[in-house]
């Protein structure tokens, strides 16, 4: 017998129009800078094109960025799966405060990690800081998903493997990431996915992958088409791992072990237990000691000449446009979420797959399209306030949506029949169950995008009103010409006033 | 009484994809009365519910409410203008309001006495601030109850509406979801898996079986002359013995009586309560065998007997009648059986 509601088993179709046309418009817009995109791409012809696209230096590109993001991913996973593993399987003292704080890195913005290490040893400029930087504030994406399937993992097999005679601490561990495979696999595409987008670590450790060598390119000025063209195919690049993070993400759930789970009983690790617990403190270390560390050395011992003023107008540059921005972003993001989460149609499929798409698109992409877009359509807004929060509203969209669309896909589909049942139109179910039910989502989801704007970079150092700094772009200017005591109070900030609040919110949800 | 039946369904089809769930359905449900369907899971139950509430769209056939057509291919009123309650499984109460907010849904704001004369028509008076978490499973039922009856609709349905609930209290609640639907003369639809459930509470019983109506009828109607094997089965303990019908007589393991069928192989049905076990060893009728299983459920008990022709028949027995596995018995019959082709 369904556990679930008879009546409410299948889906209706018909999208409500009060929803549907504010969102396919919304989804359409999104969808806006990458058109502009491969407009620009095309502007001297295709056969220009594929000669930007077939020369050694953009293979050369493509094997620098996949290096990368292989490298990254790999070590993601090596340290992902062992951690994950004793935080929620393992008698690991303490294991409690480690799943959170193992978390906490997700919230440290790639260039604030990267300026910590490289004002430390600036020698680690290259693969080399890339790698460790990346690895140290992605790996969450592999070990976040990693617990959460663990935690659904039958403990019968363990019993199995102990009777069977196959109970050594590393069998277990190797037995219970097989069965994982699946949610291994889409937490290393996002991973990768996060590697090929970054542009805070790589700007900062010069090397040259596909969102240093854009921005450089674009930089270069004159030739904005080379620029386009290789924003093009990262942004192909992109969507292939969105693609197959999608297809994984839709197998893992398969992999899992259905009925009753008992919790667990914790494997004991014994004498194993030092080598979990020293990996499990490095890798705190490395993610969040040493950056916080780093930068209260440089706050407290060496004078910077911008005061507590500089700092607070930063934090106020910061702070008003991500909010501006937050809130229309989830307003666009509502008619979207709602759909995909509550109506199975063909719009609705097609509205999820075009956030697939705006998720693919790195934030030195819509940045540089957004450029394209203010030069060609909106000149009187170019480098103004809106199109900034524009160029926010578009990267940020997926995030929202994804918010949106977790918690409304929460609330029971039977309670929207009952409601219709009882006369009230499709929009009223709307106003009067599903918003009411999703306030908090909503809450959540503004909160979450506020904080991704206020320490966003490309977007804000290409688009930014004359004028105005914020935290990211002081501490980009300073760190760009090596004055590590300059950028030392916006660091502190953005840790304060930002990477924390992003910690709690994501805890939270 | 009105001149119309408060429902009315007729050669109602729907189609998935390529899947038939439901092939020319006709019934209808007379005002203030209670009628089940009666079907196992996946029979196009839910669909049917669904067709009515006005969730799904007819592909062919017409359903009519209080004469008035809702439903067919070329007409589909919204579920919100048809005045349809609906009680799912498990409540589905809106977890952001209180006992009063979820039964005040669906009448005009401001309407606080009916609210209140719902509130103590379904006995929760007192609890009308609580929010659904606070209550108890039966009492969350109640006040989906009331919510549904609050805008006064033409029809209720239930959907499985006890099935989620603790075997001990299914009764009870049950009881007392009908007495209030019978008091307030409300047209009622249950749809259910259960046949115990159907036949004590329902005065119609429609049984859907593989998308069509297998047989509807009064619930002993229904048990005593089933339609069809199938029927049979679904309904209630059977006993099915193979039967052979020759010149107007049907002869099977238990007995021999009239039979105006055509000659050839045949199959009779014998409820286990029209056997019993006999101590006339002479008595004409009595079959000798064997005990080879044995229930007991307080009130009496059914016994597995082989008889000696091979044949295992379930007899309802007094539990005084119990004998254990092993016993040689004799089992004989009375009334007749029910003869399918």
């Amino acid at each position: 017998m369904a556990v679930t509601s008879n009546l409410t088993s299948i889906r209706r179709s018909k999208l409500p129009a009060p929803l549907a046309v504010p969102a396919v418009l919304a989804a359409v817009a999104s969808l806006a800078p990458l058109a502009y995109l491969i407009d620009v791409a095309f502007d001297r012809g295709a056969s220009y094109l594929w000669g930007e696209i077939w020369q050694r230096r953009t293979f050369d590109l493509v094997a620098r960025s996949g290096l990368l993001a292989a490298a990254v991913t790999a070590a993601s996973v090596a340290i992902s799966v062992p951690l994950a593993w004793s935080v929620m399987r393992s008698d690991l003292a303490g294991r409690r405060v480690w799943r959170v704080v193992l978390a906490l890195p997700l919230a440290v913005p790639s260039y604030l990690a990267a300026f910590a290490w490289i004002s430390w040893e600036s020698s680690l400029a290259g693969f080399w800081g890339a790698f460790l930087v990346l690895t140290a504030v992605s790996y969450p994406y592999v070990y976040l998903p990693l617990t959460a399937a663990f935690a659904r993992l039958d403990q019968a097999l363990d019993e199995i493997a102990t009777i069977h005679g196959r109970g050594s601490v590393i069998r277990l561990m190797t037995l219970s990431a097989r069965q994982c495979r699946g949610t291994i696999a889409a937490g290393s595409l996002l991973v990768a996915l996060y590697v090929l987008s970054d542009f805070g670590a790589v700007a900062t450790m010069r090397y040259d992958a596909f969102t240093w060598v854009i921005y450089g390119a674009y930089r270069a000025g004159f030739n904005p088409t080379r620029a386009a063209v290789l924003a093009l195919v990262l942004v192909v690049i992109a969507l292939m791992l969105v693609a197959a993070e999608a297809m994984a993400r839709g197998r893992a759930v398969t992999t899992m072990t259905s009925g009753a789970v008992a919790r667990p009983r914790p494997i004991r690790l014994r004498r194993h237990a030092v080598w979990f617990q020293s990996l499990a403190l490095a890798v705190a270390v490395v993610s969040l000691a040493f950056p916080v560390w780093r930068i209260v050395v440089w706050v407290t011992n060496f004078g910077s000449d911008d005061g507590v003023g500089d700092v607070m107008s930063a934090l106020w540059g910061s702070v008003r446009y991500s909010i501006v921005a937050a809130a229309i972003t989830v307003l666009v993001a509502l008619p979207i979420g709602l759909l995909v989460a509550r109506y199975r149609s063909r719009t609705s499929l097609l509205l999820d797959r075009s956030t697939y798409v705006t998720h693919a698109l790195p934030g030195i992409v819509v940045a540089i399209s957004m450029v394209f877009i203010g030069v060609r359509v909106f000149r009187p807004i170019y480098l103004e306030a809106p199109l900034l929060v524009l160029a926010y509203v578009a990267l940020f969209l997926p995030l929202a949506v994804g918010g949106i669309r977790s918690s409304a896909e929460q609330i029971p589909l039977g309670l929207d029949d009952v409601a219709r049942s009882l006369g009230s139109s499709p929009m009223a179910v709307v106003r009067r169950v599903n918003l009411p039910l999703i306030a908090p989502g909503i809450a959540a989801a503004t909160a979450l995008v506020t904080l991704a704007a206020m320490k966003e970079l490309p977007v804000t150092m290409l688009l930014r009103p004359t004028g105005t700094e914020t935290l990211a772009t002081r501490l980009w200017t300073y760190t760009t010409v090596s004055d590590y005591a300059g950028a030392g109070p916006y660091a502190l900030a953005i840790i304060v006033f930002v990477a924390v609040p992003t910690a709690i919110a994501t805890g939270k949800r | 009484m009105n001149a119309h039946p408060t429902l009315s369904i007729s050669n109602l089809s729907k189609t998935f994809g390529r899947v038939d769930v439901l092939r020319g359905v006709s019934f209808e449900a007379p005002e203030g009365s209670v009628t089940a369907v009666l079907g196992p899971s996946g029979q196009g139950k839910t669909t049917l519910l669904r067709l009515i509430a006005g969730f799904e769209r007819v592909d062919a056939g017409r359903i009519e409410i209080d004469g008035i057509l809702v439903g067919s291919p070329q007409v589909h009123a919204r579920p919100d203008r048809r005045g349809v309650g609906i009680v799912p499984q498990e409540g589905a109460l809106f977890p952001h309001l209180t006992v009063a907010g979820n039964i005040g849904f669906g009448v005009p704001r401001g309407s606080h006495a009916r609210v209140a004369e719902m509130i103590h028509l379904v006995g929760l008076d007192g609890m009308a601030d609580r929010r659904p978490s606070e209550i108890s499973g039966g009492q969350q039922q109640r006040v989906a109850l009331a919510r549904a009856l609050a805008p006064t609709p033409h029809l209720v349905l239930l959907d499985e509406p006890f099935s989620a609930l603790d075997a001990g209290l299914r009764a009870g609640i049950r009881d007392e979801v009908i007495g209030i639907l019978r008091r307030t003369g409300t047209t009622t639809l249950l749809v259910t898996h259960d046949q115990e459930e159907a036949m004590s509470i329902a005065d119609h019983v429609v049984v859907l079986l593989g998308g069509v109506v297998a047989q509807q009828g009064s619930p002993a109607d229904i048990y005593d002359h089933p339609a069809s094997v199938e029927v049979a089965r679904f309904i209630g303990d059977a006993n099915l013995l193979s039967a052979h019908i020759s010149a107007g007589r049907v002869t099977h393991a238990l007995g021999e009586q009239a039979c105006d069928r055509s000659d050839g192989d045949a199959t009779v049905l014998l409820r286990p309560e029209q056997l019993a076990i006999t101590s006339d060893v002479a008595h004409g009728s009595a079959r000798a065998g064997v005990v080879e299983r044995r229930a007991y459920y307080g009130h009496d008990g059914t016994l597995g007997v082989r008889l000696d022709s091979g044949e295992l028949v379930s007899v309802r027995v007094p539990v005084d009648d119990l004998a254990p596995v092993g016993t040689d018995v004799h089992v004989t019959m009375r009334g007749l059986a029910t003869v399918f082709d």
